[in-house]
């Protein structure tokens, strides 16, 4: 190749390099992690998880299971659990945020910082489905989107499974109880790996 | 507009949105074929069309990307709504207050249920939900374009939707009763959107008959996926077949990209869209942009190239350079050699 071509090409060949240097990522719209101290993480009651596999029917594992997911830290599980529980109760989470943390407000001015549509739809919602299909719709999306991020699902004792769980058919769970337990969900997701065996997804 | 899809609800058609009526809104309408021709319809130069195809009836929603004008809108609506939120919050404080004072008077009735103090409404805590919300476009299941059955029996539905040019992205197939209750999935954890331009329609094809990928994605986006999809046909490529009565339009292809997270607003099942070849991948929940990587690696390879060019141009000036030296040298010693000789004969 001559000098002259060469160098022209070499010309051509820097145009579609300007602006190159872009993340291939979608960007990311959700709020900041919190970031916890260590005893902080130590005050939250690391829920009791042994129980005695023979006494419990198979089929109760649909209803009752935690997370888990080798090498993560509480930060993470904490903000996988949120985003995921926020997105199944159809609470305001990505794009603003203030707004997840702000469900007392909600509950007392009802369009304040949830969405205007989520409250009413799940109203109206309601009316349709039970409280039954709803809370199966919560265990299913639940399931879904911890998959997506990668966590193993394990089946659990149902005394062992509402001490650090809750169920949303009809009514909401309470804003302080929702965030104590989705703490302890954390502490156990991001806790020793369970020594039984992984449900499917 | 508005009217011909509020008669349809009020008629058992499944097509509003289960959000109030919100002032700002995308401006959309179905099209039909047989108004086209009646002339109560027709194709604008300042509007966008999009355009879905397939086998059976459809219907999903779109929401647009927010642009500065929507939100200026919005940021009108918010001032307003926050300072009727205010004033509430301010009547709410004074009963409040003065049933605590009756309290400490010893005046109120016994068993009175005294209320619990207002959350203090703020600049950071009020929210009139997300703007995107405001912004989305609906089309079917009623008011097809255009059907029609093939000799061979197999029916095609395609709508044609008219909407303010935008970007847009899928949300989902959902189902709006007419009492605003809202079944179905949303693509809130991972979706496409597409540009549709003004004077344009931007064809979809049968995209939302989901056939378009196998099962090994299908497992990807629901834990439930082999226990749901047994009866499925196998997977093809999106059928971009416009319909013979759209042929005199500028149709183009929808240009899908990547799309990010959304809220679920209507508390309804989430999910999201499978990989889509050159379009979508995920890494966990982390959406990768694949035409953006691509795009990426294309320009990685180029500045390889130049960088492996540019080497050898380096390495040619420096040879150059170099030989131009030694003939420099060999000039002067032939000079030298010249000279001794002259100087001999001398």
């Amino acid at each position: 190749m001559g000098g002259t071509v060469k160098q022209l090409c070499f010309a051509l060949l820097l145009l579609p390099i300007a602006g190159a240097a872009q993340a291939q990522y979608v960007e990311s719209n959700a709020p900041p992690m919190r970031s916890f101290t260590a005893a902080e993480i130590e005050a939250v009651p690391m829920p009791e998880l042994a129980f005695d596999a023979s006494e419990v029917k198979e089929d109760d594992f649909e209803k009752y299971f935690y997370f888990h997911r080798p090498d993560t830290s509480f930060d993470v599980a904490y903000a996988d659990i949120t985003e995921c529980d926020a997105l199944t109760s159809g609470l305001r989470y990505y794009g603003g945020a203030a707004d997840y943390a702000m469900s007392s407000a909600m509950a007392q001015y009802g369009v304040l910082a949830g969405g205007v549509g989520t409250m009413i739809g799940s109203m109206v919602g309601d009316a349709i489905f039970g409280s039954a299909e709803r809370r199966k719709q919560r265990r299913l999306n639940m399931r879904n989107c911890m998959f997506y991020k990668g966590y193993d699902r394990y089946g659990l004792e149902k005394d062992l499974w509402q001490e650090f769980n809750f169920e949303e058919g009809n009514s909401a769970e309470k804003a302080d109880r929702r965030a104590k337990k989705i703490m302890m969900q954390a502490r156990v997701a991001s806790g020793p790996k369970p020594q039984q065996e992984a449900l499917q997804p | 507009m508005m009217t011909r899809m509020i008669t349809a609800a009020a008629i058992g058609t499944l097509l509003l949105s289960a959000a109030p009526a919100l002032a700002q809104s995308v401006e959309s309408d179905a099209i039909e074929l047989k108004n086209i021709e009646k002339g109560k319809q027709s194709i604008k130069a300042d509007r966008a069309y999009i355009l879905v195809t397939g086998s059976n009836r459809s219907q999903g929603m779109f929401y647009k990307t927010a642009t500065e004008e929507d939100r200026a809108l919005f940021q009108e609506d918010w001032e307003e709504e926050y300072a009727d939120a205010l004033k509430k919050y301010q009547r709410r404080l004074e009963k409040y207050e003065e049933e605590q004072k009756d309290k400490r008077a010893g005046s109120l009735p016994p068993n009175y249920r005294l209320m619990e103090k207002p959350v203090e409404v703020t600049r950071e805590n009020f929210s009139i939900g997300s703007i995107e919300q405001r912004l989305t476009a609906h089309w079917g299941p009623m008011f097809v374009f255009d059907k029609d059955k093939s000799e061979g029996g197999e029916k095609s539905f395609s709508y044609l939707l008219e909407v303010d040019p935008g970007e847009y992205t899928y949300y989902g197939a959902l189902f709006v009763a007419p009492n605003g209750s809202t079944v179905g999935t949303c693509m809130c954890m991972g979706s496409v959107k597409f540009t549709a331009d003004a004077g344009v329609i931007t064809n979809l094809g049968d995209f939302a008959m989901m056939q378009w990928f196998d099962d090994e994605a299908g497992r990807e986006v629901n834990v439930l996926w082999d226990e749901t999809s047994a009866k499925r046909e196998p997977a093809r490529p999106i059928d971009y077949s416009v319909p013979a009565s759209l042929a005199k339009y500028d149709v183009v292809r929808a240009e899908l990209h990547a799309a990010g997270k959304v809220d679920n607003w209507y508390g309804i099942m989430i999910g999201r869209l499978p990989p889509m070849e050159g379009v979508l991948a995920y890494e966990r929940d982390r959406i990768v942009d694949v035409r953006e990587a691509e795009r990426l690696a294309n320009a990685n390879d180029a500045a390889e190239v130049v960088a492996a060019i540019k080497a050898e141009l380096t390495a040619e000036a420096e040879a150059a350079e170099g030989e131009a030296a030694t003939d420099a040298a060999d000039a002067g010693e032939d000079v030298a050699v010249a000279d001794a000789a002259t100087d001999s004969a001398e």
